[in-house]
């Protein structure tokens, strides 16, 4: 408890701090006192990243101070578009305004420039990777876009894998990002508002929605939860995440990451919002349903039988995941009339020479699958695959050898651990293993009463669980119109109705499908 | 954070206060046999035997144990079947379960006692002992028949009657009998249960279907015989019928459960010959009552379908037109008087009826109190009963002509 | 901008609370209520439940209409101070009854069946906590989740059907009227509070979104239900045969056990189990919720859902308090005939004082109308 006193503490003193920071001190028109004040800023000389280049221009007769940060910009950049034009001698006659608009209007040869007239502008700017000029008398200077930062390149998707459809996945560029999603959606009401979070080390993050399409409503809750993170550095989308979401010790995810443009631009034409940062790989969807949560885009891409197939095999593993263990020690501890007799008989029989109860002999192999499987993600590349399933199918056949679990438990936890690797969302997918414990837990102790409570009581919550607003099972409960992409999805031309669940302004896709008049 | 505390204290509290009806699967023993036999010394006390199946036999390669046999087989003397079940324990190292019950074996004296309606009805307080297990009479004692039932083909004993009851349903030579169907016919109508036995009593038979248990030659296999069925009346067993008349009361049901059955009828051209034939339902059985006076007027009508499958007079009845008429009108014959000897039998005999009649007689009624008042039973020893078959014969095999030896020489 | 989730019951939500709420009543110990004397022909009663009960909820939908009120305003508003406080105790009384002999019945049925060992405390417990967190969640919820597991439920009782039907015998019902007519629209009559409360269902009105899906959701809800129960109680008889039904405690439960999907599954109570018990959490989380909510509407509380705790642990002493479930036999006889009669003759009283009134205040509600 102790610990989340001290950090309301911590908010409490903030605001006072960023109040002083908050009367803007303005460049003077000594350049030498403006250089040694952005200087003082970055601690030059002792942090060399400041780098400072002085020039006087004998046409102009001026002195010109170009200052940028290491690392954030594109040298090249500098010199041909900055220095080069300044230094050399105009074609045309120069026109008769004042020399910082001269500059602007007929020097330098970037497309993005503009005007800072306070100290606080000139560093932030700096620091996002542009040029600052800084004109000899004049109290203010020019910052020129020349922000290149060590990016990779846009790859394919590693989590989210399809067999079909586009195979560009976000990278750690925002305006990357941004571009992945304005190719698939060009539309003018694509609308992208950035809001600023973080007191100290501010990041933008951009909200993304369809203006014609999008809840206002929905568009505001997400922007005011934004504004209100208290804290001074947040450094990728995920842990924006936890700081907007509702419940933060719910198992249930409110909101979902995607590394998919196509994915996010579909969520986006349903109505949803879209977070994208930098350094963030991902998007972050608000609200969410659990539909998003089990189903993947190829569902749509494959045609309407197919998708369904791998849909409905997904909602099978899902149920396996979530129960088979259960299941079987309910029905072996407390229902053993529903084995099929011979399948008991040899159950009982391996099950005779095991020391520990079938929940143990449970606990033991689900616990050292679950540890596999950790492994298998915090192991280096090249052994990973290995270890995972090597290790699993020998540490099974030699827990069975040395009596410590019998041949059938090694074929539910096998079957379980590879259902639960369907589930295409990550944090969802530790929602699942994380109750198969509790189910695994009160089917021990009341068999299927038990598991009977435990869901009853999960549905019950999960139904009335919301997410920005949105319930988390609709449109199927509540029932809202939609087009029934659920747990099946109609072929792509019944898809029609946008779902109201999300409170769409346009409620429709197309019109509706001649064939469609009489079911509705 | 508090809810969280909350909630992990009250896992201890879970764990104490855990389910008392926990047991580990290998902690059962599964009982799939059940034989119940009236004692020799007092009346009112039975022997109940149990077959309890030993998982490592026969079940898996990993937990097997070499030098075990197949099942245990203990008998107890006890009041009912539930203190049978507790005293078993003094015994038998494991919990006894029915949960895995298929079979319940009565011997033929106690199943002729009033005492035997008490046992079974009294031992369905019990939820394990469930309505759809079988019920079999032995005519021996119920648990000589299950020391003597060793199995050549299968090891366990669940699977022998697992399978016996599939080819039940084909054959007809026995009815289909669980607990369900006991508790419905106890008013006045007759309960047909499977009758088996494991004691010779050997008779050649020109047809096929005229035996009960013990009678059919055999000579090596499996010791058990199945054929026939045991009649209740009341709750309580008071004859036999045998394999032919078991499949006739079937057949004259109005929702029969055996599809097809291998039947032989005399060959009418060749009387020394039989005829092999299927023969399957054609549509259901349809049963008029008229029961508006005191003597019920009962007509039947069975459609049937004949495929003949073997002819060992090796007469001509594929292309001849005369013979099939004849072997018609002979199969048709043949099972109208067996189907008439049948309905004598039951309403001399038995003075009831095991063809479920009473469902469509008591529709002719408007209350229970009317038909209650009728007294069917009664009523049907006396009724005019009226069967007919309505034969078709589909096919004759696969041959067009049966293959004759041609004389060719004249000696 | 229309805001599309107003936290308010569709029609399909509504549809489902009933259908849980009284149609689930064919799963538990109230067929063998019925077989006590309508024997065989049980399963016509049903239809005698259409008059009975559905000519006074026709009634009581008109009140509605023209009220645009809950049950509970509405008899505040036609019956005064004194006479709304009196009748919505007496309701939320028959409601709490019938909740605790139903949680009672589910446990004996769980306890017997399934669980013979397990102390009768801690399955009653169990069950009644997890209702009341269910109820907690409010209305809507409980709606939502109703709606989300109702068609698997009718799905299951469908298989259960299409599993038993090789065993079912249709002459079975016969002799078509059973011990009599008149029995049996006496019986009906006696037992009429079994579909009555939908009546008090009513009280859930302000909750609906609108009177027509009030009206689509209780009647069809009330339809689905009678041929459900009809059904059933002729299935019953159809598998067991008359005389063996009657002694059938949990006809349901048995019915479930007689079912096998193919040879390899012959016993599958225990998928059946599992969704009943679920189900019945949700109809105890129902009644606890209407309980409540009538309790509230009788001491005029506004956060009456606070009602709930206090509640819940007095169902369960209360179920607790008999030995065994047959105990509680001839109570339940009793409440039975004194809750049919008031739900049959409610509305008929709600509609005369509603006439009395309405002559008076004509003018007025056209007014308020333009």
């Amino acid at each position: 408890m102790s610990i989340f006193e001290k950090n309301q503490k911590a908010n409490e003193e903030k605001p006072t701090q960023s109040n002083q920071q908050q009367e803007p001190e303005s460049l003077s028109d000594d350049i030498l006192l403006n250089i040694s004040k952005l200087k003082t800023v970055f601690s030059f000389p002792a942090n060399n990243a400041l780098k400072i280049r002085n020039l006087y221009l004998p046409l102009y007769e001026k002195n010109v101070t170009v200052l940028f940060i290491e690392g954030t910009v594109d040298g090249h950049l500098i010199d041909t578009t900055i220095i080069e034009p300044l230094q050399k001698k105009p074609n045309s006659p120069l026109p008769k305004i004042d020399f910082i608009s001269m500059l602007i209007t007929t020097v330098l040869v970037t497309s993005t420039t503009k005007i800072i007239t306070t100290l606080d502008d000139a560093t932030m700017d700096l620091l996002n990777g542009n040029t600052i000029i800084l004109v000899g008398e004049e109290p203010c200077a020019i910052s020129v876009e020349t922000a290149k930062f060590e990016n990779r390149s846009v790859s394919e998707p590693t989590t989210e894998t399809t067999i079909i459809g586009p195979k560009a996945a976000f990278n750690e560029s925002a305006a990357v990002n941004r571009s992945l999603l304005r190719k698939q959606l060009r539309n003018p009401d694509f609308i992208c508002e950035t809001v600023k979070i973080g007191k100290q080390s501010s990041q933008q993050v951009s909200v993304m929605y369809l203006k014609n399409i999008a809840d206002e409503a929905i568009v505001n809750n997400v922007k005011k939860r934004l504004k209100d993170i208290e804290t001074d550095t947040v450094l990728t989308l995920s842990q924006v995440d936890q700081y907007i979401e509702e419940r933060s010790y719910s198992l249930f995810p409110t909101t979902l990451m995607t590394e998919r443009p196509d994915r996010a631009a579909s969520f986006v034409l349903e109505g949803h919002v879209i977070l994208i940062m930098e350094n963030s790989p991902t998007a972050l969807v608000a609200p969410t349903t659990f539909w998003s949560f089990i189903q993947t885009v190829e569902d749509q891409y494959l045609r309407m039988p197919h998708g369904n197939f791998i849909r409905i095999i997904r909602l099978v593993a899902l149920m396996i995941a979530l129960l088979m263990p259960a299941l079987y020690i309910a029905v072996t501890t407390f229902h053993s009339g529903m084995i099929p007799t011979d399948l008991l008989l040899s159950i009982a029989a391996t099950r005779e020479r095991i020391p520990f109860p079938v929940f143990i002999e449970i606990l033991i192999m689900e616990v050292s699958f679950e540890i596999l499987r950790e492994a298998g993600v915090r192991v280096p590349n090249t052994l990973g695959p290995t270890i995972g399933i090597v290790g699993a199918l020998i540490l099974g056949q030699a827990a069975v050898e040395a009596n410590l679990v019998s041949p059938i438990l090694v074929v539910i936890v096998s079957i379980t651990g590879l259902a639960s690797f369907t589930v295409p969302d990550v944090s969802f997918n530790i929602t699942v293993r994380i109750l198969r414990f509790v189910f695994l837990f009160v089917a021990y102790l009341f068999g299927f009463f038990g598991m009977a409570i435990v869901a009853a009581f999960l549905m019950a919550y999960l139904v009335s669980m919301k997410s920005f607003g949105v319930p988390f099972f609709a449109p199927l409960s509540p029932h809202l119109p939609s087009s029934k992409d659920l747990m099946t999805r109609p072929p792509i031309k019944k898809q029609w109705l946008r779902p109201l669940s999300m409170s769409p302004n346009q409620k429709v896709r197309s019109s509706k499908p001649k064939g469609m008049q009489n079911d509705d | 954070m508090k809810r969280i505390s909350l909630l992990v204290s009250l896992i201890p509290l879970l764990l104490l206060s855990s389910c008392g009806d926990k047991l580990e699967l290998e902690q059962h023993a599964y009982a799939v046999v059940i034989g119940l036999d009236t004692n020799d010394e007092d009346d009112n006390l039975i022997d109940v035997t149990f077959q309890i199946a030993n998982p490592q036999v026969g079940s898996t390669d990993t937990g097997a144990a070499a030098n075990e046999p197949p099942s245990d087989i203990v008998t107890f003397t006890t009041p009912d079947l539930l203190s049978a079940k507790e005293l078993a324990n003094s015994v038998i190292t494991r919990k006894i379960s029915f949960d895995h019950l298929n079979t319940i074996i009565v011997g033929e004296k106690l199943a002729k006692t009033p005492l035997f309606h008490h046992i079974i009805a009294s031992a369905m307080i019990d939820p394990e002992i469930r309505l759809e297990n079988t019920l079999l009479v032995s005519k021996e004692k119920a648990s000589d028949f299950i020391d003597a039932n060793i199995p050549k083909l299968e090891t366990r004993p669940h699977k022998y009657y697992f399978y016996m009851r599939q080819r039940w349903r084909d054959t007809g030579f026995v009815p289909l009998s669980d607990l369900n169907r006991y508790f419905q016919r106890l008013s006045g109508d007759l309960y047909l249960a499977i009758y088996a036995t494991t004691e010779k009593n050997e008779e050649v038979r020109k047809n096929e279907d005229h035996y009960v248990a013990g009678q059919i030659p055999q000579k090596s296999g499996d010791p058990v015989q199945m054929m026939g069925s045991a009649v209740f009346k009341n709750g309580k067993m008071i004859g036999i019928l045998t394999g032919e008349e078991t499949r006739m009361s079937l057949l004259l049901r109005q929702k029969p459960l055996s599809h097809y059955a291998i039947q032989s009828f005399t060959d009418p051209i060749n009387n020394d010959y039989r005829i092999s034939t299927q023969i399957m339902m054609n549509g259901k059985t349809r049963v008029k009552i008229d029961a508006s006076s005191d003597i019920p007027d009962i007509k039947v009508t069975v459609p049937i379908k004949v495929q003949v499958f073997s002819n060992p007079s090796l007469t001509n009845y594929t292309t001849n037109l005369k013979h099939q008429e004849t072997l018609k009108q002979s199969i048709k014959n043949e099972l109208e008087q067996i189907a008439k000897d049948l309905i004598q039998k039951t309403q001399e005999e038995f003075k009831a009826e095991p063809f479920l009649w009473y469902l469509e007689a008591r529709r002719q009624f408007w209350t229970n109190h009317e038909y209650e008042k009728y007294n069917w039973s009664e009523k049907y020893s006396n009724a005019n009963v009226d069967v007919k078959f309505d034969v078709k014969i589909e096919s004759f095999g696969a041959q067009m002509k049966p293959e004759v030896i041609r004389d060719t020489g004249k000696d | 901008m229309i805001k599309i989730i107003d936290d308010k019951l569709g029609t399909r939500e509504f549809t489902s609370v009933v259908l849980i709420a009284i149609g689930m009543k064919v799963t538990d110990s109230t067929p063998s209520l019925l077989y006590e004397k309508g024997a065989n022909a049980a399963w016509i009663i049903p239809f005698f439940y259409l008059i009975t009960i559905g000519i006074p909820f026709l009634v009581l939908l008109s009140l509605l209409k023209k009220h645009e009120k809950g049950l509970v305003d509405l008899l505040f508003h036609l019956t005064g101070k004194v006479g709304g406080t009196l009748i919505c105790f007496i309701l939320s009384l028959l409601i709490f009854f019938s909740a605790t002999t139903s949680s009672r019945s589910y446990i004996a049925i769980a306890n017997t069946l399934f669980y013979p060992k397990t102390p009768v405390i801690i399955l009653t417990f169990a069950l009644l906590i997890t209702s009341f967190l269910v109820a907690k969640r409010g209305l809507t919820a409980i709606g939502s989740v109703s709606w989300f597991i109702i068609p698997t439920l009718e799905f299951l009782l469908l298989i259960l059907l299409v599993s038993v039907w090789k065993d079912a015998h249709l002459l079975s019902i016969f002799p078509i009227a059973g011990p009599g007519l008149s029995t049996l629209i006496k019986e009906s009559l006696n037992h009429s509070s079994i579909i009555g409360e939908i009546i008090i269902l009513a009280a859930f009105f302000p909750f609906v979104r609108s009177y027509k899906n009030y009206q689509v959701a209780s009647l069809l809800g009330l339809g689905i239900t009678l041929f459900k129960m009809s059904l059933f109680l002729a299935i019953y008889v159809m598998v067991f045969d008359y005389p063996s039904t009657v002694n059938m405690a949990y006809p349901h439960q048995e019915l479930t056990r007689i079912a096998e999907f193919g040879a390899g599954f012959t016993h599958v109570e225990g998928g059946f189990f599992i969704f009943w018990i679920i189900a019945s959490i949700f109809r105890l989380a129902i009644y606890l919720y209407l309980t409540a909510f009538l309790l509230g509407g009788a001491l005029r509380m506004d956060k009456f859902e606070k009602l709930l705790l206090p509640l819940v642990g007095l169902v369960a002493l209360s179920g607790l308090l008999p030995e065994n479930e047959f105990i509680m036999g001839s109570y339940r006889d009793l409440l039975n005939k004194i809750g049919s009669w008031t739900f049959i003759s409610l509305p008929f009283l709600l509609w005369f004082l509603s006439k009395l009134k309405g002559g008076k205040k004509n003018n007025e509600t056209d007014k308020s109308a333009c």
